[in-house]
């Protein structure tokens, strides 16, 4: 964790809850969630699909479908600004310039009909209206190059269904680095490939976070991505963080038991058939999370503990070192054999 | 390759050109009447009939005629009109122009309008200007054009005077450059909004559904990340796909530019081709209503090559071979 070098996060994004308005009713999809990612730092945020870790990311950039989602309270500091309270204009002047994005499947990502070359020149020019066209080409040409495509001058005029997905993600995160933003939100960056690929597009972020020191929140439900990628880890259940810590402390020692219950889940090659002994693996539910419900229903200690139902755990500080988690037996599963899922075991 | 194909899908009008003119030439002498009665009037002057029969060759047997007038075309020669005695192509010559006018206009204001109508209501959907659109393009949609052009004559002619009630040109006016074109306008205002009501729902449903599913889109929530404006989201990446299909709508519509007007054109007194079809038509003027045919046909093949090409140019994947 590098918070302690004393500078400002490059985004903090404090008490953000978003609610969607369904067919069945409005959806707190995210629930007083703060997240800080400082400078250089890759905070990954895990948790099952329909958790919020996409709802969280889209509210902070003020991409969530309209009019179904809306933020209902938080703020979201880039730069000492909220830009939550900024106009349509101040926004768009922020995105793509200091905070960017990028999505988990890049063929849908990209516009089907329109050159590769054409869409990065379009991320060129768009915070750099002074560019003559020329000029945003040949640095279309060079991000390309800098993202690794190969023989990008050539191969920037083809069309993404051209491409493979590696590729196509390369380019994509030559737009969102287009104007070196503080912030880069990767949303499942990884899912849509193959193993390898999956892994030289994490070395590239890797290596562009160490050229201009850029945050990273890395939207993953693989825990393998998290483990080799994130310095600190929230995890999220039914949109809320239900524990926070770094990276190490997460995987070595859970103090809840959703991420316990998650780390359980991963299939392991070294035990036959299973959960490791002393965990269950979390029981599936159908349809969404239980909104605004704490574990309970899932919960591998929970059938006994009525007290979370009367008392729903908040997220609160556990086991030092910034480690935190929402759970009133955090330090009994802290000391309990939590501790013998290594992190090394989740590595690749 | 795009040539060749161009050249292969041009070669397509002389069969298309050929059926045309077999059928239409039938049909005309499958009709009931006889064009000497138009011709000659009711006289019942046998000698007279006999005059005018063996001055166009009428009295011919029904292929030889055919013969003699495709011989004819083919050295691209139309004829000459029975009643006006005049080359047919000289007649529809002088009607094209003001027909393409009201067309043309028709086409522009019922595309940029349908688009931009569709656009406004997408942007909103469900909203009051969603629902306001959609009803107010569907009830325009389902009236009929004799109906709404007559309605528009009515109110906003004759009743309130806004607008001329016939015609393409002030009676006795003899303005020149600008104030005639000025003229011509006011005259054109009516029929063309009449004639685009047709075509503007069709054009905003489509937009409006494209629309909807591609602002949804990962590409266009991408569009957004980049910081682009919002119109230029639209314009630049949402409107683009949605587009297709409107094309495909107005090139379909393109071939009708010189024939999809004549109720209009009857409605509103237009000096076009549709008025010219319906007379020749009822005076018999075989070679005239033959000729109208002919040129509508070719009209149409080139339109359709013509939206073709649109499509490759919205969406350049697209390869013709």
């Amino acid at each position: 964790m590098r918070a302690a070098d004393g500078r400002a996060p490059a985004l903090s994004i404090r008490n953000l809850s978003v609610r969607y308005d369904t067919v069945h009713g409005p959806v707190h999809a995210v629930d007083d969630v703060s997240l800080d990612v400082w400078p250089g730092e890759t905070v990954g945020l895990v948790g099952e699909s329909g958790c919020g870790k996409t709802a969280t990311a889209l509210a902070a950039l003020g991409l969530l479908p309209r009019p179904a989602g809306r933020v209902t309270a938080g703020r979201v500091l880039v730069g000492g600004r909220d830009l939550l309270t900024l106009g349509r204009r101040e926004l768009q002047k922020v995105r793509g310039a200091e905070v960017a994005m990028i999505f988990q499947d890049p063929m849908s990502a990209l516009h089907p009909a329109q050159s590769i070359l054409a869409q990065v020149t379009e991320a060129v020019r768009v915070h750099a209206v002074d560019l003559s066209a020329s000029a945003a080409r040949e640095r279309a040409v060079a991000l390309l190059d800098l993202v690794g495509v190969p023989d990008a001058r050539t191969r920037a005029r083809s069309y993404p269904h051209e491409w493979s997905g590696g590729m196509r993600q390369r380019a994509m995160i030559a737009m969102a680095v287009a104007h070196r933003p503080r912030v880069l939100i990767a949303d499942e960056p990884t899912t849509a490939l193959d193993v390898t690929v999956q892994a030289q597009v994490l070395e590239l972020l890797r290596r562009l976070q160490d050229e201009h020191e850029l945050a990273i929140v890395l939207i993953s439900h693989d825990l393998g991505v998290i483990a080799e990628m994130a310095d600190r880890v929230a995890v999220m259940y039914a949109g809320r963080v239900v524990e926070s810590a770094t990276a190490s402390a997460l995987f070595a020692c859970p103090r809840h038991p959703y991420t316990a219950g998650l780390l359980a889940s991963l299939p392991r090659l070294d035990r036959e058939g299973g959960a490791p002994r002393g965990h269950s693996r979390l029981t599936s539910e159908s349809g969404r999370p239980a909104v605004r419900l704490p574990l309970p229903p899932r919960c591998a200690l929970g059938q006994d503990r009525e007290g979370c139902m009367a008392d729903v755990p908040r997220l609160r500080p556990t086991g030092g070192a910034g480690h935190q988690a929402a759970c009133h037996h955090a330090e009994e599963l802290g000391a309990g054999p939590g501790h013998r899922l290594v992190e090394a075991d989740l590595r690749r | 390759m795009t040539l060749r194909y161009l050249g292969w899908r041009l070669l397509q009008v002389v069969p298309t050109a050929a059926a045309i003119l077999l059928i239409g030439f039938l049909l005309i002498h499958a009709a009931p009447g006889d064009p000497v009665l138009a011709l000659a009037g009711q006289s019942g002057d046998a000698e007279y009939y006999a005059f005018v029969r063996d001055k166009f060759g009428l009295d011919e047997p029904l292929p030889v005629q055919l013969a003699t007038y495709v011989g004819q075309v083919a050295q691209a020669d139309l004829g000459t009109s029975y009643l006006q005695g005049r080359p047919v192509a000289e007649i529809i010559a002088e009607r094209i122009p003001a027909t393409l006018l009201l067309s043309v206009t028709a086409l522009i204001l019922s595309s940029v309008g349908g688009v931009a109508l569709g656009a406004f209501a997408a942007t909103r959907p469900h909203g009051l200007r969603d629902v306001t659109a959609t009803g107010a393009t569907l009830a325009v949609y389902a009236a009929p054009v004799f109906w709404l052009g007559q309605l528009a004559i009515l109110v906003l002619a004759a009743g309130l005077g806004w607008f001329p009630v016939q015609g393409m040109t002030s009676p006795r006016s003899d303005a020149t450059g600008m104030a005639a074109a000025l003229d011509v306008a006011h005259h054109l205002a009516l029929p063309a909004l009449v004639l685009a009501s047709q075509e503007i729902a069709a054009v905003f449903r489509l937009t409006r559904v494209g629309l909807l599913g591609e602002l949804a889109s990962d590409h266009v929530r991408t569009a957004r990340a980049k910081g682009l404006a919002e119109w230029r989201v639209l314009v630049g990446h949402a409107l683009r796909r949605p587009l297709i299909p409107v094309v495909t709508v107005i090139g379909g519509r393109a071939g009708h530019l010189l024939s999809g007007a004549i109720v209009t054109e009857i409605v509103f007194g237009w000096p076009g081709l549709g008025r010219l079809l319906l007379s020749s038509l009822q005076s018999r003027d075989t070679p005239v209503v033959l000729g109208i045919f002919l040129v509508v046909a070719l009209f149409v093949v080139v339109a359709n090559v013509g939206t073709d090409l649109a499509y490759r140019w919205l969406d350049p994947r697209v390869h013709y071979r």
